[in-house]
């Protein structure tokens, strides 16, 4: 059974839909900057993919009413969700057969660490603080009652979340699903990345022989996939197709990844397979790149495991998004969607020279008139947890 | 450096959280990491923390660690060397 | 009318075995060859009996592996040695509120020392999938890893992900896990917004309680899934579903009716029904309707009294019914009705949190 993509949403530091995304994204304009909105006695040091607008911005725009306050995670995601919805031209009259699958990993920290201290203020937090309550809220918003989960594993969250929806869709437990991630700055995630000494306090530089480490983003890309069958119902039209996916554990290290690069390895392997395609049939790939010196060099040796010295054009976009943790792999499956869409590849910003031991030269710039046929998107998370993904053309 | 020696083993039980070791287990001049102590590299960031928080000492680049947390020993001299605190 | 919810293993001609069971719990569960004779009390948090830690781990291993890590990865354990296999294939773990004792170590000291130095390890145990990674880790599971976090149904939606996977394929056999742990630190928040019984009352009273509140408890609870039977079968997975938001109490029927035409049975087959009722008089009503109505002619039985209400229990009460099932025994302390000779071939467990995410689950003799 074909898996079909059929509408996209996303929210980031490049813009507050797909439309503004795609403007920078073109216009090569990172995302990444001084941390404004964030209340850290760290903004000074460190640079983030953050979002401009306040939580109160974002309820507004919403049009929220609940007596709970919803933390930052969850505006972005029914931000992005809703954009994904409008644009599969989707309207639920029967919820029961549409699903959701949420990929986050700060779920309400950001209202914890505010009211932690004074409960009495603002007691929602504890009922916010769960990841799961960021995808009830966004299934409600938008009328969903199928099937539904929420998926936490680290970094590689988002691409989980989307590959259990392909699989509820197959199963038959659902005909339709939103999947993606989301996750918000945090100073949580900020000061614990900080103690992991893996942020850069410039740019971040992925697959440069100087690179740093990574720079956190914010945000939310949600997708909207459909069985064959159900889009045919409904007179829809598709994107392209979610055509392979693939999980593996590195069960090396609980934030390295192992010196070969095995479960990267394994994880692209596994979604070829599936997709029953061969190294070749890629014409991109969107790595999880994040700027590290262990993701580079682990994800680059990876990557000539699988391709051999026939490595496809590859870029990381977490150039002009930052590292969005949990939301990475919902932000960056858009990004490969809208590459196939609209045939262009969005460079690897900040890149100067190849790490030695891989000679590998991501693309540097916009390369538009492609003709992809199959996008490949990875993310490596934390404890090991390696994801891969691949779209194609219809 | 006696005294220095000796609250470092026990600051490095407590940061490490190393339930069951005295501080007369740790000799001063074994290996902490690999075959000796065992310890890794999440525990060299620990150990990071420690320097900064007890001492005053920053470190840059966690790199740097493989020869300052060699043993207890050279540790204690780098501290000596280094310390604002 | 028209069935408003997707047969799962309509087509499915497969059985899925559990080969292994364990679970950590505040009752005397944990590799036991027979249930615990009595249930042991407990007032305000119901916490596990901990197993000898040192057993398991050397005093270096453990020095970065918080309660939860150490109930979670024992449990697993011991169910992969219970089922002869030296590692899985696959793991899927299920966790509604993940590693909150690390969690609250980092951002407690975070705000006391406003932003700052804080330690790695902290930061790094309390992400959720930490729980599948230790396990992978330790046995070197290279296999599919995914950690589920959706509320009172993870383990569910950890369940259903494990069968998709032995369908497809994916994996011959995957170690599917529900853990959650009460802090002290958690219990005191979590006051703040009713939770809870009183301190002084015991779990012995907590089923058709008439006072608001329950009771926290917390467990690890793992179970060997298998596309073939070992000698060490407990019993077979033979439906599961959920239901969210359901519209009204005939829409909750049809759900019960299509979930147990699933298992291939009928309604009266099911031997023992466990119901996830708290304690809670304020959400628990729903529960008394379905016993006196759709389930009237069951067996009604119940378990948090033994565990604890916390959001991956039904994870203990399936091992629960393959501990049934497997010695053919219902305990006077899970049900005290009158039972119907003969064995027991089915159990259901019914879980709903205040209205909103129900499950049903369907175990069968091997």
């Amino acid at each position: 059974m074909r898996i079909m993509v059929t509408g996209l949403g996303m929210v980031s530091a490049l813009g507050n839909d797909i439309a503004e995304n795609l403007i920078s994204l073109k216009d090569k304009k990172t995302g990444i900057g001084a941390i404004e909105i964030l209340k850290t006695v760290h903004k000074d040091s460190w640079v983030a993919g953050e979002i401009k607008q306040t939580n109160a911005d974002l309820t507004d725009t919403l049009e929220i009413d609940d007596s709970l306050t919803y933390p930052r995670t969850t505006l972005l995601g029914i931000h992005a969700a809703r954009e994904a919805f409008k644009n599969a031209g989707l309207e639920v009259t029967d919820g029961s057969r549409t699903g959701i699958v949420v990929g986050t990993t700060v779920g309400g920290m950001d209202l914890s660490e505010t009211f932690y201290r004074k409960p009495k203020e603002n007691p929602s937090f504890i009922a916010t603080h769960s990841c799961g309550f960021t995808t009830e809220k966004i299934a409600d918003y938008l009328g969903i009652t199928g099937t539904m989960s929420t998926i936490s594993t680290a970094c590689s969250s988002g691409l989980n979340a989307i590959a259990y929806g392909a699989r509820l869709i197959r199963h038959g437990y659902i005909d339709r699903a939103i999947v993606g991630g989301t996750d918000a700055l945090s100073l949580f995630t900020l000061n614990g990345f900080k103690t992991l000494m893996i942020l850069d306090d410039q740019l971040c530089a992925p697959f440069d022989k100087n690179r740093k480490g990574l720079n956190l983003g914010e945000g939310a890309g949600f997708l909207v996939i459909e069985s064959e069958k159900s889009l045919n119902e409904r007179k829809g039209e598709a994107i392209c197709t979610l055509s392979g996916w693939g999980n593996a554990n590195d069960a090396f290290h609980q934030t390295a990844s192992s010196p070969e690069g095995n479960g990267p390895y394994m994880c692209m392997h596994k979604a070829l397979e599936q997709a029953a395609l061969i190294p070749k049939d890629i014409g991109y790939i969107n790595v999880h790149g994040t700027g590290t010196e262990n993701n580079d060099l682990t994800e680059g040796i990876a990557l000539k495991r699988i391709f051999g010295e026939d490595v496809p054009p590859f870029s990381s976009t977490k150039s002009y998004t930052g590292h969005t943790l949990g939301a990475a792999g919902g932000v960056e499956a858009v990004i490969a969607v809208l590459t196939l869409q609209h045939q262009v590849c969005f460079p690897n910003l900040n890149f100067a020279r190849a790490i030695e031991e891989l000679g590998l030269l991501p693309l540097t710039e916009v390369q538009e008139n492609t003709t992809l046929k199959h996008v490949m998107t990875n993310s490596f998370g934390f404890g090991g947890n390696d994801s891969s993904l691949i779209f194609s053309k219809l | 450096m006696a005294e220095l020696i000796s609250s470092l083993k026990e600051q490095i039980i407590e940061q490490l959280n190393l339930e069951d070791l005295t501080p007369e287990d740790i000799d001063e001049k074994d290996p902490l990491f690999g075959d000796g102590l065992g310890l890794d590299s999440i525990d060299a960031l620990e150990l990071i923390v420690l320097l900064e928080r007890e001492y005053g000492i920053k470190v840059e680049n966690p790199a740097d660690g493989k020869k300052i947390f060699y043993s207890i020993e050279t540790m204690a001299d780098f501290i000596e060397k280094n310390r604002k605190k | 009318m028209e069935m408003i919810h997707p047969l799962f293993f309509q087509n499915y001609s497969m059985d899925i075995f559990i080969n292994g069971a364990q679970a950590i719990s505040p009752q005397d569960t944990f590799k036991a060859e027979s249930f615990p004779e009595k249930v042991s009390g407990y007032s305000s948090r119901m916490t596990i009996i901990k197993p000898d830690y040192k057993a398991y781990f050397n005093p270096l291993a453990m020095r970065r592996m918080s309660n939860i890590i150490k109930m979670s990865t024992i449990a697993a354990f011991e169910c992969l040695m219970e089922a002869k296999a030296e590692s899985p294939e696959g793991i899927i773990t299920a966790t509604g509120q993940g590693c909150v004792e690390d969690t609250e170590k980092f951002l407690i000291k975070m705000l006391d020392t406003d932003e700052g130095f804080l330690n790695p390890t902290t930061f790094i145990q309390s992400t959720h999938n930490s729980l599948g990674a230790q396990i992978a880790y330790q046995k070197k599971c290279f296999g599919p890893n995914i950690a589920h976090v959706h509320k009172s149904v993870s383990f569910e939606m950890a369940l259903i992900d494990s069968l998709m996977m032995l369908k497809d394929k994916e994996a011959d056999n995957i170690l599917v896990g529900g853990v959650d742990e009460i802090t002290a630190e958690s219990y005191r928040m979590k006051s703040n917004i009713n939770l809870w019984k009183e301190e002084t009352y015991s779990n012995l009273s907590l089923i058709h309680s008439d006072t608001p509140g329950t009771i926290p408890g917390e467990g690890a609870t793992y179970l060997m899934l298998g596309r073939k039977k070992h000698s060490s079968c407990y019993a077979r997975i033979t439906s599961v579903n959920i239901l969210y938001k359901p519209k009204d109490n005939h829409h909750l029927k049809e759900f019960f009716d299509h979930t147990i035409a699933n298992a291939g049975i009928n309604k009266t087959d099911i031997g023992l029904v466990l119901l996830g009722a708290n304690g809670d008089s304020r959400y628990d009503a729903p529960y008394d309707e379905i016993q006196h109505s759709y389930f009237n002619e069951n067996t009604v039985g119940f378990f948090k009294h033994l565990c604890g209400e916390y959001e991956t229990s039904v994870a203990f009460a399936t091992w629960l019914a393959a501990f049934m099932l497997k010695k053919q025994e219902i305990p006077g302390y899970i049900s005290q009705e009158a039972k119907k000779p003969g064995k027991i071939n089915h159990i259901a467990i019914y879980n709903q949190d205040r209205g909103r995410n129900h499950s049903l689950i369907i175990l069968s003799a091997c």
